[in-house]
C-alpha cells in the first residue's frame, strides 16, 4: 500500500507538516518533498491497524499545528 | 483512501447548495454557498475575499475534533474545504455539517470585525488597568470606614448589646 498527500504550501505551514510527519513517523515510512506550491508527503508500509485513517489523521494534525503556528507567529515553542 | 478512489468519488459527488449567502464586499451581489456531497464527505470552495484566512482557520479548528478537515487551494483566492466526519456519516449529517461550518465562518468573520473595531477601547481599558495609578484601595477603605461609622453610631435594634444584658426597651 502506498499513498500520498499534497499540502498546499500557502495554506499549510511546512513546519507543521514536518511536525505531523515526525509524530506519525512510527506508523509508516514517510518521505517529504518541499515543492514551490505544495509540500508532498508520501508513505508506504503503514501500520495495518491505522492504515485506514493514517492520511486523515496526518492531515488533521498538520492543520492543527498550522493553525497554532498561525495564531502565535512569534512563538517558537507552543508546548 | 487512495487518490484514485478520491477522484472516483468526486465524479460521483452530488452537488448541493446551502441556504447561507454572503454579500460580496458590500455590493448587492450575493455569493451562494454551494457544496458537493459524496458518500462520506462534503467539500466546498471558499472565497478568501469574503472569508479571511483567520476565519477559515478559526472555523476549521472547531471542527477538527469531530471531523477530518483538509484544506486545498483550488484556485487563486479560494480555499477548498473538505469535511469528513469521524463518526456517523450520512447525507443529512453532511449537509448539516456544511451549514454549520458556514455559520461558524460568519461567526468568525464577525468576531474578527468586532475585535478590529474595538481595538482602541480595549487598549484604553488595558492601559488604564495596568498603568494608571487609580485610587481603588483608598476608595474601598473610605467606604468601609464610612459603613463602620454608620453601624457603630446608630444601633436602633441594639444588635451590639450582649444577650446577657437586659435590653433598654
Amino acid at each position: 500500500m502506498h499513498s500520498r498527500l499534497e499540502f498546499s504550501a500557502d495554506i499549510y505551514s511546512p513546519v507543521a507538516v514536518e511536525r505531523a510527519v515526525a509524530i506519525f513517523g512510527d506508523l509508516a515510512k514517510f518521505t517529504v518533498d518541499h515543492g514551490d506550491s505544495a509540500v508532498s508527503v508520501a508513505w508506504s508500509e503503514p501500520d495495518p491497524d491505522v492504515a485506514d485513517v493514517l492520511a486523515d489523521e496526518l492531515a488533521n494534525y498538520a492543520l492543527n499545528e498550522t493553525i497554532l503556528l498561525h495564531r502565535a507567529p512569534t512563538s517558537t515553542t507552543l508546548r | 483512501m487512495s487518490n484514485e478512489a478520491a477522484v472516483a468519488e468526486t465524479t460521483e459527488a452530488r452537488k448541493g447548495a446551502g441556504a447561507v449567502a454572503a454579500p460580496v464586499n458590500g455590493s448587492a451581489e450575493v455569493a451562494e454557498f454551494s457544496f458537493e456531497l459524496s458518500a462520506d464527505e462534503v467539500s466546498f470552495p471558499l472565497d478568501e475575499s469574503i472569508y479571511p484566512r483567520d476565519a477559515i482557520f478559526g472555523a476549521a479548528y472547531l471542527f477538527i475534533d469531530r471531523c477530518y478537515v483538509f484544506l486545498t487551494r483550488p484556485a487563486d483566492g479560494q480555499v477548498g474545504v473538505r469535511l469528513r466526519p469521524k463518526g456517523e456519516r450520512g447525507e443529512a449529517l453532511l449537509e448539516a455539517l456544511a451549514g454549520e461550518f458556514a455559520n461558524e465562518l460568519l461567526n468568525q468573520v464577525l468576531r474578527a470585525r468586532i475585535a478590529q473595531s474595538t481595538t482602541k477601547i480595549r487598549e484604553f481599558y488595558m492601559q488604564r488597568a495596568f498603568f494608571e495609578n487609580t485610587p481603588t484601595h483608598s476608595t474601598i477603605d473610605a467606604l468601609l470606614a464610612e459603613l463602620d461609622e454608620e453601624e457603630l453610631a446608630d444601633d436602633p435594634l441594639e444588635i451590639s448589646v450582649p444577650w446577657e444584658e437586659e435590653p433598654s426597651a
